[in-house]
């Protein structure tokens, strides 16, 4: 590849081996990220979250979990009994007042109700994080106390907050303000509201009302079907890297056994091999691909079998001719002398030899296979849903409007696939400079 | 210029694209049913005549040299589901997908062959590994991601969506420019390497034994052999921007063939499949005929072995 100095396996290709195996261990083990971090699979379809920018967070109508610290029933309808507005600072009302929607439950009593809508819920867990503050809500916190109130956001974001607002000339932060900024962001609200309503009036019965579902947060944003990037990006990472294994296995097989058996048998067989070997070599393989694949169906099966079968044309004339020079050599004729048979001599002699160029110019094929593969899937026609591959993704993020106010649909697979065969690339171009020449 | 060469050459691409016929034939004849089972339900007589001026209903060799025949006259036969002929279709959309090849691969080559022999002064150290790097960073973007990134990049600098056309001359710059970037960081690293192997040889230290400027060596003599492994690789690269052109007009929704190709594909248009796969084949062998040529061109070596051994 490069003529010059022997280099030695440096800090670039320490950072590409680490990458390959990372992505390796995250394709093989993706679907523990949901079971294990109860994030979203890879297949999960929500229309209603689609498009939504990466660390956007979200609650799944059909899927989601619930909190284990959700209220009961019955304290948030009593709650909701008793208090007409929000904050701690409102005082309890002694007698109800007539509220929009249910009704139901003034029969029975001023403080029980029969039914809650989400927005009690979200003022109940609002009272519950205050019970501790007895303030009216205009007291002014210092920074400890600030840090007391129990939030929902991060607490290096609290702090960033809190000394914006001193640094602009507040003296603190009032309790009302922190808790109506930092304790139930924006965000959060509406996304578990949306678990009920997306105002948050509809009334949920006992047997309704299950609890606080837990917020799940698409990592790298999801795309146009609701389905989260980064998961998906995982699971393609998975097919792309499986296809691209398979596919170079299967054409150094080829290949080793086609150049291998041509380079020693010689002769009018071996013109015959190369022959065809240099026929194959002009066609324009990829649409023969495309072809079979039109021929035969799409199927993950067909497609390593289609990309093997036309990548090994290289592979079998660089193991010709290292078997051609290695035939020359004295021991094999010794072994001949000593009455060993063809193959015999073939296979424990002459093929071991070729292990340097055939691992070079495998490393050098995989970055290929793959990229045939995904090609093929971004044109629709490698892997079929619900399997994905990087080229797969790729082709759905590709509408100009996706591009432009969606990247991260076409960012995650993009550059993963980018990375990954960088470092392919990267590590062949390595191997190939420390084998002495 | 050796006839002789030559004439092999091109009796060697005849041969290569019939290969391709037959093996297109074969396998699209592989499939079940026929290729007038498409979506619309023919009229009995309709269908009875397509059969017939198709020959669906002779033997598969007489198909064949039937349809052979009907290619030498450039009828591609007629696609069912578009309704119009295959050769009006291929000739409308055939002259978009050369430009955009054609430009890519002149960008390919006149900036990266520059490139790669300044790039091979510096060989080793930090700035050699670097360019190491880039180098192969840019063989590992697929243009399927780097089209999306340049179309990110400058709408992010215009402050609104690209409007995609393919009008003027400008329009296909961007295109041209996501389909040739591969190609050029290959071929500036097969000058870099080819330059580097030439610095050594015999008839460089004589042209500067005979005091000529270090300039003059490098870029007169030691430029031709250096052109070497660009010019071996030319085959390949052609071949991969004809596939790689079908992506491109996908992203960028240019009339070219490709997408005709990937459309044919998935409604099993068999005829329009076959033609552009026929089409595509030709041009390659024909490019490749070229290609041989100008290799021999650039090296008298092997431009002897070319006159004596065909």
């Amino acid at each position: 590849m490069m003529p010059g100095p022997r280099r030695s396996f440096g800090a670039f290709a320490w950072l590409a081996a680490t990458w390959l195996v990372v992505m390796v261990c995250g394709a093989a083990a993706y679907p523990l990220l949901t079971s294990a971090f109860h994030q979203f699979s890879s297949d999960e379809v929500h229309p209603c979250l689609a498009n939504r920018p990466p660390g956007a967070l979200a609650v799944p109508r059909r899927t989601a979990r619930l909190r284990s610290d959700s209220p009961p029933f019955e304290q948030v309808a009593r709650f909701a009994a008793s208090t007409a507005s929000v904050g701690c600072h409102e005082h309890r009302q002694s007698s109800p007042q007539p509220r929009p929607g249910g009704e139901r439950g003034e029969e029975r009593g001023a403080s029980r109700r029969l039914e809650v809508t989400a927005r009690d819920v979200s003022r109940y867990m609002r009272h519950a994080r205050c019970a501790t503050f007895d303030t009216d809500g205009d007291t002014v916190l210092d920074r400890k106390e600030f840090e007391a109130v129990p939030q929902a956001g991060g607490r290096r974001l609290r702090r960033q907050r809190f000394d914006a607002r001193v640094a602009r000339g507040a003296p603190g932060l009032s309790f009302d303000e922190a808790l109506v900024c930092e304790v139930f962001p924006e965000s959060e609200a509406s996304a578990w509201l949306q678990r009920y309503d997306r105002d948050g009036s509809r009334t949920l019965s006992r047997d309704e009302y299950r609890g606080i579902p837990e917020l799940r947060r698409y990592v790298l944003g999801s795309d146009a079907l609701g389905r989260d990037v980064f998961v998906r990006t995982l699971a393609g990472a998975r097919i792309s890297l499986f296809v691209g294994l398979m596919g170079t296995m299967l054409s150094v097989l080829i290949g080793v056994l086609w150049g291998a058996t041509a380079g020693f048998v010689g002769g009018r067989a071996d013109d015959a091999m190369m022959r065809v070997v240099d026929v194959l070599y002009g066609l324009p393989y990829m649409f023969i691909v495309i072809l079979l694949t039109v021929v035969f169906g799409r199927s993950l099966l067909i497609l390593v079998l289609a990309i093997g079968s036309v990548s090994w044309l290289t592979m079998a004339r660089i193991v010709r001719g290292r078997v051609l020079e290695t035939v020359g050599e004295s021991y094999v004729e010794a072994a001949v002398a000593l009455g060993a048979k063809g193959r015999r001599v073939l296979v424990r002699h002459v093929i071991p030899q070729t292990r340097e160029v055939v691992l070079t110019f495998a490393a050098l094929t995989m970055p290929t296979v793959m990229l045939q593969e995904a090609f093929l899937s971004f044109l629709g026609l490698g892997v079929q849903p619900p399997l994905t591959s990087w080229g797969a993704m790729a082709s759905d993020a590709s509408s100009m409007t996706v591009i432009v106010y969606y990247p991260w649909q076409i960012l995650a697979p993009g550059l993963a696939f980018t990375v990954t065969l960088l470092a392919l690339n990267l590590l062949a171009d390595r191997f190939s400079a420390q084998r002495p020449k | 210029m050796n006839l002789r060469f030559l004439a092999s050459r091109l009796v060697q691409a005849l041969a290569v694209l019939l290969v391709v016929i037959a093996a297109s034939f074969v396998l699209i004849h592989l499939t079940p049913g026929s290729p007038l089972d498409a979506e619309r339900a023919l009229p009995d007589d309709v269908r009875a005549m397509l059969e017939q001026r198709y020959l669906l209903d002779r033997t598969l060799i007489e198909q064949f040299l039937h349809y052979l025949g009907a290619i030498a006259r450039f009828d591609f036969g007629r696609s069912i589901p578009l309704d119009r002929d295959v050769a009006e279709i291929i000739g409308a959309a055939l002259p978009t997908s050369l430009l955009l090849g054609a430009q890519a691969m002149a960008f390919a080559l006149v900036v990266g062959v520059p490139l790669g022999f300044v790039a091979a002064t510096r060989d080793d150290g930090w700035s050699g590994r670097w360019l190491n790097v880039v180098s192969l960073t840019g063989i590992s973007i697929p243009n399927f991601v780097l089209a999306p990134l340049l179309i990110l990049a400058i709408s992010a600098v215009q402050g609104g969506p690209l409007a995609l056309d393919w009008g003027d001359w400008a329009d296909t710059l961007l295109p041209s420019l996501c389909l040739g970037l591969f190609y050029l960081a290959y071929v500036a690293r097969l000058a870099r390497a080819g330059m580097a192997g030439v610095m050594h040889q015999d008839f460089i230290r004589t042209a500067r034994a005979k005091g000529l400027a270090e300039r003059v060596v490098r870029w007169k003599h030691g430029a031709r052999l250096a052109l070497q492994p660009v010019v071996s690789y030319l085959g390949p690269a052609l071949a991969g921007v004809l596939t790689g052109s079908i992506v491109i007009e996908k992203i960028f929704n240019i009339p070219g063939l490709g997408a005709h190709f990937v459309n044919a594909a998935f409604n099993r248009d068999y005829f329009l499949v076959m033609g552009v796969v026929i089409t595509y084949a030709g041009l390659l062998v024909v490019l490749n005929v070229f290609v041989d040529v100008a290799y021999g061109l650039l090296d008298p070596r092997v431009r002897d072995r070319q006159r004596g051994d065909p």
